[in-house]
């Protein structure tokens, strides 16, 4: 007993075998972490400053892409759960979806790739706008353009999670809830939504951060005219030529990772333990 | 029955489902107070008959009727009557209280607003109504009575002059219920199933009997004219389950609602019910007190379902008397009168009714071959002849003695047997052959045209030479059970299927078999075989009887 319990000791297998993992996570999550943090807390010479920030914070420029991007990410959530519920309801209810085909077709287009997505779908709203008002769409609305660009982009995400979840729902507890009383329209709202709380949660969360950083849709639908933070990052790193340039593009992220950070805790205060457990993804 | 009594009425009632029938013509009516249990084995159609009761499914024939009116199509939301899920199917989301709550907080209860009188609307659109009907009628009315019309609706038109000038109706208002009574109601509602300062815990730290009880006390809180339970001790255990039984009887007893139980438990069914709805493959087989389907019961099948039982085919001899056992015994004469001589009949004793003897003292000898302690008697298998015999007693016998057995007359349940053929609709293929229950066979179809044969052409001609048109004419086949074997070789023929029911006649078992195609083959064998066994089903074409529909023979 003795022996095997000292050879434990000397070396744990099991426990060896998440030793690529850690490093992984070290090499690709952590370390780079640290160096947002470092250049974000540095000046160009690397002595520790705050000059980014104050860079960063004083412009009003800043302030405004900000704020785009977060009510961009804000409409483009809000509108893909609002469709996404009631499809993903409908897909989940075996008699309308006896095989499964219908989640394929509406999971399908996230196969193709996003950007060739992106400009077909500029070309039909383009040309949609066109024939009706004679105008181009991502010029002269360039942020309705954005939206449904990321709706379209997005929506996928919204539908997977509340799907999942709603295949799971306990359809006993629908069939009670009108057995005691409750119209079809109370029981939506009294039980079913409650049951997919976890699967809303995930929806919103696949499809908030993504909007939040992605700029390509963006870029794509407003013929590069609204600048979001996705695309202040990319300026700062790839085409600015201010030597401190890397060190507010840091800055930059850090502020979008703390709004999607903050969004997430809010999140967390809508949703008890238990949920949090049965969540689809998250 | 008490007719003013009845609470509620199946007629007719049936459900298709995707072609099959789930409950096949089921008629019912349950009075005011009645502790009803449907009792079948799974499928037999119970639950859903409960499911059609509580507005679920809805019925794809007959009309169900709540206190005389037809509630066949009403949503379950608008029905009085509260169900008890088999896995309780509380809101996971929602703690015990608003659990108990839920149905409480969407009741609408009337009352009259004193002093205030409104315009009888009802009476009016009636009156209107009315109105219309005469002036139709009056389209092809004789003149005595266009007149004796114009007059009527004159005077209804004044009396809605006059309802709509004089409010006459007493005010009626809904209010919801006040924080303070679904307080009280839940209270008491808790009181009952005996979980009192249970509200604020959620329901993931109750137990499963716990939960059980929640989910009775959430469908009794809204007082319902019928409580609905499908199968709700079924997720307990034994000593759970004996405790709930008890205090579902006790909860009937103090509440005095109606109360539809679904079981496939036969003990649950005999220890808690008044009255007992037997069921199996969608039918009703029989209704009655526990006591009358016990001592009493219709059939075969019912008699096997309902406790232990030996079942055996006898035949009605004459004097009073029924064979079985290769003896005659005698029979009661009220059994007897409902029979002829020579009738094949089910002849169920149960264990506890056979008297035993010295060898030599009773009707038939017996060799006792095991014998098991049960506590308050001895159960006894007794050999006589081929055929076994389960006999409970309290006397002590040791194995291997020779035994006399008795029965007294009123003891022999004598039973119509079902049928002793199967019967299926076929038709005539090109080649003369008979095809019925998907398979092709080679049956002489020459007797069924008398005078006819089949000439060198291979068509069937009639005496004068003419040609017989009798492709794809439908005719009835009838197959005896003796001309049915069946195999787990499945090269033994082109019919395959599973058996679904054995029941054990004493010296063989009478099978059902059916297959993917939902043809059922009922078939004697002296092997004791599995439910759910795949088997071949071989035909002995020899016994094969057909005869052409709509010609009487």
């Amino acid at each position: 007993m003795e022996a095997v319990a000292r050879r434990r000791h000397r070396f744990n297998f099991r426990g060896s075998l998440c030793m690529p993992y850690a490093v992984f996570m070290f090499l690709f999550v952590v370390f780079p972490l640290f160096l947002v943090v470092a250049y974000a807390f540095t000046d160009a010479n690397w002595h520790f400053s705050l000059s980014n920030w104050a860079t960063v914070f004083t412009e009003g420029a800043n302030w405004k892409v900000i704020g785009v991007t977060f009510i961009i990410a804000m409409i483009t959530t809000a509108i893909c759960i609002l469709i996404a519920y009631p499809i993903a309801l409908i897909l989940s209810n075996k008699k309308y979806n006896k095989n499964k085909v219908l989640v394929y077709i509406f999971l399908i287009p996230m196969w193709i790739n996003f950007v060739i997505r992106t400009i077909g779908l500029k070309a039909l709203i383009n040309g949609l706008s066109q024939a009706i008002g004679g105008f181009d769409l991502t010029a002269s609305a360039p942020y309705v353009a954005i939206v449904i660009g990321m709706v379209y982009d997005y929506l996928p995400f919204a539908i997977l999670p509340l799907y999942n979840q709603m295949i799971k729902m306990d359809t006993k507890q629908i069939e009670a809830a009108a057995d005691l009383g409750a119209n079809p329209f109370v029981t939506f709202w009294k039980v079913i939504i409650p049951m997919t709380v976890p699967g809303i949660i995930s929806a919103i969360m696949m499809t908030f951060m993504p909007t939040m950083s992605s700029y390509v849709i963006a870029n794509k639908m407003s013929e590069n005219n609204v600048q979001i933070i996705g695309n202040m990052i990319e300026h700062e790193f790839l085409s600015s030529t201010s030597e401190i340039s890397n060190h507010v593009g840091s800055t930059l992220s850090l502020v979008m990772l703390a709004i999607i950070g903050i969004s997430l805790l809010i999140e967390k205060l809508f949703t008890n333990k238990d949920d949090a457990r049965k969540a689809g993804i998250w | 029955m008490d007719k003013e009594n009845i609470i509620i009425s199946l007629q007719g009632v049936t459900k298709v489902f995707d072609g099959t029938t789930v409950v096949d013509n089921f008629n019912l009516d349950i009075t005011k107070g009645e502790f009803v249990t449907f009792l079948g084995p799974s499928g037999c159609g119970k639950t859903t008959t409960l499911r059609m009761i509580a507005g679920f499914e809805l019925p794809t024939s007959g009309v169900i009727l709540l206190n005389g009116q037809d509630i066949s199509l009403l949503p379950p939301y608008k029905r009085p009557i509260n169900t008890v899920f088999q896995r309780y199917a509380l809101f996971a989301h929602l703690n015990i209280y608003n659990n108990i709550a839920f149905g409480l907080k969407l009741k609408r209860i009337p009352y009259e607003v004193p002093g205030v009188m409104v315009v009888d609307k009802e009476q009016i659109a009636y009156n209107k109504a009315k109105i219309k009907e005469l002036q139709r009628a009056n389209k092809t009315a004789s003149e005595e009575e266009k007149a004796q019309n114009e007059a009527t609706i004159t005077q209804l038109l004044e009396e809605n002059q006059n309802l709509k000038n004089n409010p006459s109706k007493q005010l009626v208002k809904f209010r919801r219920l006040s924080k303070a009574e679904i307080k009280e109601k839940v209270e008491r509602a808790l009181k009952v199933v005996d979980l009192e300062g249970f509200e604020k815990r959620d329901i993931s730290t109750l137990s499963g009997g716990q939960q059980q009880r929640i989910a009775i006390a959430r469908a009794i809180v809204n007082e319902p004219e019928i409580l609905l339970l499908d199968e709700p001790l079924g997720a307990l255990d034994l000593k759970m389950r004996k405790e709930m039984q008890l205090e579902l009887k006790a909860m009937h007893k103090k509440l005095g609602i109606t109360f539809i139980y679904v079981t496939h438990d036969q003990e649950e069914a005999l220890t808690m019910s008044d009255t007992i709805v037997v069921m199996n493959d969608a039918v009703i087989q029989q209704v009655g007190k526990p006591k009358e389907i016990y001592d009493e019961p219709n059939n075969a099948f019912v008699a096997d379902f309902i406790g232990e039982s030996n079942i055996y085919t006898g035949t009605m001899a004459k004097d009073n008397k029924v064979r079985f056992l290769n003896k005659y015994w005698d029979a009661d004469p009220v059994d007897f009168g409902k029979f002829p001589v020579n009738e094949k009949v089910d002849v169920v004793v149960r264990p506890e009714d056979f008297i035993l003897g010295k060898a030599g003292s009773g009707v038939v000898d017996g060799v006792v071959t095991s014998k098991i302690f049960k506590g308050m008697h001895y159960e006894y298998i007794i050999n006589v002849g081929k055929s076994e015999v389960i006999v409970q007693s309290t006397a002590e016998l040791d194995e291997g003695i020779k035994v006399g057995l008795n029965v007294e007359p009123v003891n022999i349940q004598i039973m119509k047997k079902p049928f002793v053929s199967n019967f299926y609709d076929g038709y005539i293929t090109k080649d003369y052959k008979v095809e019925f229950a998907n398979a092709e066979f080679d049956v002489d179809v020459l007797p069924l045209f008398p005078g006819a044969k089949i000439d060198e052409n291979e068509v069937l001609i009639d005496d004068k030479g003419n040609e017989i048109d009798v492709v794809d004419m439908e005719i009835n086949v009838e197959v005896p059970f003796e001309a049915i074997t069946i195999s787990d070789d499945p090269e033994a023929s082109d019919i395959h299927g599973h058996i679904i029911s054995l029941i054990y006649l004493g010296d063989h078992y009478e099978i059902m078999v059916r297959t993917d195609e939902e043809e059922d083959f009922i078939l004697n064998s002296p092997d004791l075989w599995n439910e759910n066994d795949e088997v071949s089903v071989i035909i002995d074409k020899s016994q094969i009887h057909l005869s052409r529909k709509g010609v009487k023979k």
